[in-house]
């Protein structure tokens, strides 16, 4: 076990230098230096989310403890393959588009993130304690309603002409972010103290990444030819996949091999 | 292996709660588990008895929690351990289910495990209180008083009996209602089954008896509450852990994702607490770290909330919850 968390704690320090160094170096051409890079997104991406189906994996199909991990993963899976299309763009086409398929699966992580927030809210609570299926659902009309509605505006204000989907995206993505750092506390409350409210905390660690990329787009500070700034966001969103799969390691260990017991000594 | 054909429960041909409401049921074999939980969320208290096997199998339930289990062969029962599930080779099982108060399982548990009264008595019926106050000092056991047309269970330990559980078709009356129901029951005539706590087990006192039922019931709740919340798996490694702790101390205390159960023979109450407290300590601990002291603690306060009243400040006399309001 030591050693398996050893490596993964070098694997993800050799995937932070290793993307710092080719953001920074391009040792390669620009395109595939930029697709090294989003390779490396979607390596840190896969492994949180492998490490996730380990987790599940440790669940009976009937158990619905284990449906919790499972949404979970999914959730995963789906911010792996957006990484992964994301990364794709440079190779297949030089430049990936304001709006693409990745969004999809950007999005698609987010309903089953939500899916898995609201199974384990009610399975502290039980099926009648307070938010279900229909809340979740308005908060989430909420969301899409108040971005649709501050898009029409912003986009209108674009000097560069960025269409109105990719405006609503933009103002999408940091509520959506928003929503999930929520949802993620609310659940870490519960289980305060405990080991089970650390994956819920990781999460939180996205929600830092997002928080520090939007705020950098909004003061212009963000580059996409690369400055410092730049580097320390997207270093903080990779660090947020690889840090989230190593503390979804430990969930996994505690599952596989428990915690033992010792009766102190004049019990 | 042939499936018995039976009419009536073997509890009724044993010639217990004859005059008691059963209700029969068919259950399929692939949907005993989901049965058996059905009956934890319901807090079922009373017996059931599973037919369709080679032989009758009676579960003890309260609120849920299974306290025993005692296979009917030869006319007799006997106490099986551990706690069983249905033969998973048959297709359904015919299920009688009795509803009873809390004294009667309690009594019915010494019913099954003595099988034969020690002595019965034929007596005018004005005349069954004072036989209870006589032998109520000699005797620890449950007294089980028949009529034509409806029974009584009264349970013995150590002094005059101040309740009991009167039966009558639909009706089960229980605490002092149920002992002034069955000491004014109209019939003349009464038979009085005389059933000693049987001797292979300690003979304790009515509020040791409750703390160590109050003991496997908590133990078994939270326990169930806590495999619900985070997996089987996560509950089978506390269990072998409990388990580990138990026989290392040299607690005769099984838990299992069936049940708690305690077989311990201790020296006294006092002890019994004691040891009580530390496997709770135990097993709240280890869920602490997992779930966080505010979820372990409320697994606790559901747990108590399930429970009977007396079983309740039983239960606080072993874990350090605030009193329930």
């Amino acid at each position: 076990m030591r050693t398996t968390k050893f490596l993964l704690v070098l694997a993800a320090g050799v995937l932070t230098l290793a993307y710092a160094y080719v953001y920074e170096q391009e040792p390669v051409s620009a395109l595939w230096s930029e697709a090294a890079l989003g390779f490396i997104y979607t390596l840190a991406a896969a492994l949180a989310a492998a490490l996730m189906a380990a987790v599940s994996s440790q669940f009976e199909p009937d158990e619905p403890a284990g449906r919790i991990w499972r949404f979970f993963m999914w959730g995963l899976w789906m911010w792996a393959l957006a990484e992964a299309v994301w990364g794709l763009y440079p190779v297949v086409s030089g430049e990936a588009p304001l709006v693409s398929v990745a969004d999809l699966f950007w999005v698609g992580g987010y309903v089953w993130f939500a899916a898995a927030l609201l199974h384990q809210y009610r399975m502290v609570h039980g099926a009648d304690g307070g938010w279900g299926l229909r809340h979740v659902a308005l908060v989430a009309a909420g969301i899409v309603a108040l971005s649709a509605l501050l898009a029409f505006p912003l986009a209108s204000l674009q000097e560069d002409g960025e269409g109105w989907l990719s405006v609503f995206l933009n103002v999408f993505y940091p509520l959506g972010d928003a929503a999930l750092a929520v949802g993620a506390w609310s659940i870490a409350r519960l289980f305060r103290g405990g080991r089970w409210a650390r994956p819920w905390l990781a999460l939180l660690a996205f929600v830092v990444a997002d928080a520090f990329y939007t705020f950098l787009l909004i003061t212009g500070l963000y580059s996409f030819e690369g400055n410092l700034p730049s580097l320390l966001a997207d270093l903080l969103y990779l660090d947020a996949y690889l840090f989230l799969a190593l503390v979804i390691y430990d969930h996994l260990e505690m599952l596989r091999r428990g915690i033992p017991l010792r009766v102190a000594s004049g019990q | 292996m042939a499936a018995q054909e039976t009419t009536t429960s073997a509890v009724k041909q044993a010639g217990w709660l004859r005059q008691a409401a059963f209700r029969r049921e068919e259950v399929p074999a692939a949907r005993w588990a989901e049965q058996m939980r059905a009956w934890q969320d319901r807090a079922l208290t009373g017996l059931v008895e599973v037919q369709g096997g080679r032989d009758p199998v009676v579960y003890l339930l309260i609120e849920g929690t299974v306290m025993g289990a005692y296979r009917h062969q030869q006319g007799r029962f006997f106490k099986i351990d551990p706690l069983p599930e249905p033969a998973a080779h048959l297709a359904a099982f015919t299920v009688w289910v009795a509803e009873l108060p809390l004294d009667g399982v309690r009594a019915l548990k010494t019913l099954l495990e003595r099988n034969t009264p020690s002595e019965t008595h034929t007596l005018p019926t004005a005349e069954l209180r004072s036989l209870c106050q006589g032998l109520a000092g000699q005797t620890v056991g449950v007294l089980h008083v028949a009529w034509e047309d409806a029974e009584g269970l009264i349970i013995l330990a150590g002094r005059p009996p101040s309740t009991g559980v009167f039966v009558r078709g639909q009706t089960v009356t229980n605490g002092a209602d149920g002992l002034a129901r069955i000491y004014a029951h109209a019939e003349t005539q009464c038979r009085v089954h005389v059933y000693p706590e049987v001797l292979d087990e300690p003979v304790l006192s009515e509020e040791d008896a409750l703390v160590r039922l109050a003991f496997t019931m908590f133990a078994d709740a939270v326990l169930f509450r806590y495999i619900e919340l985070t997996g089987r798996r996560m509950g089978n490694s506390l269990i072998v852990e409990m388990n580990r702790i138990a026989r290392e101390q040299g607690w005769s205390i099984r838990f299992s994702r069936n049940g708690v159960s305690d077989t311990h023979a201790f020296v006294n109450g006092e002890e019994a607490r004691q040891v009580y407290r530390t496997l709770l300590q135990l097993l709240v601990g280890h869920i602490s770290i997992v779930v966080g002291d505010a979820l372990a603690q409320a697994l606790m306060r559901q747990a108590l909330d399930r429970m009977d009243r007396r079983l309740q400040s039983a239960a606080q006399t072993l874990v350090p919850l605030p009193a329930v309001a």
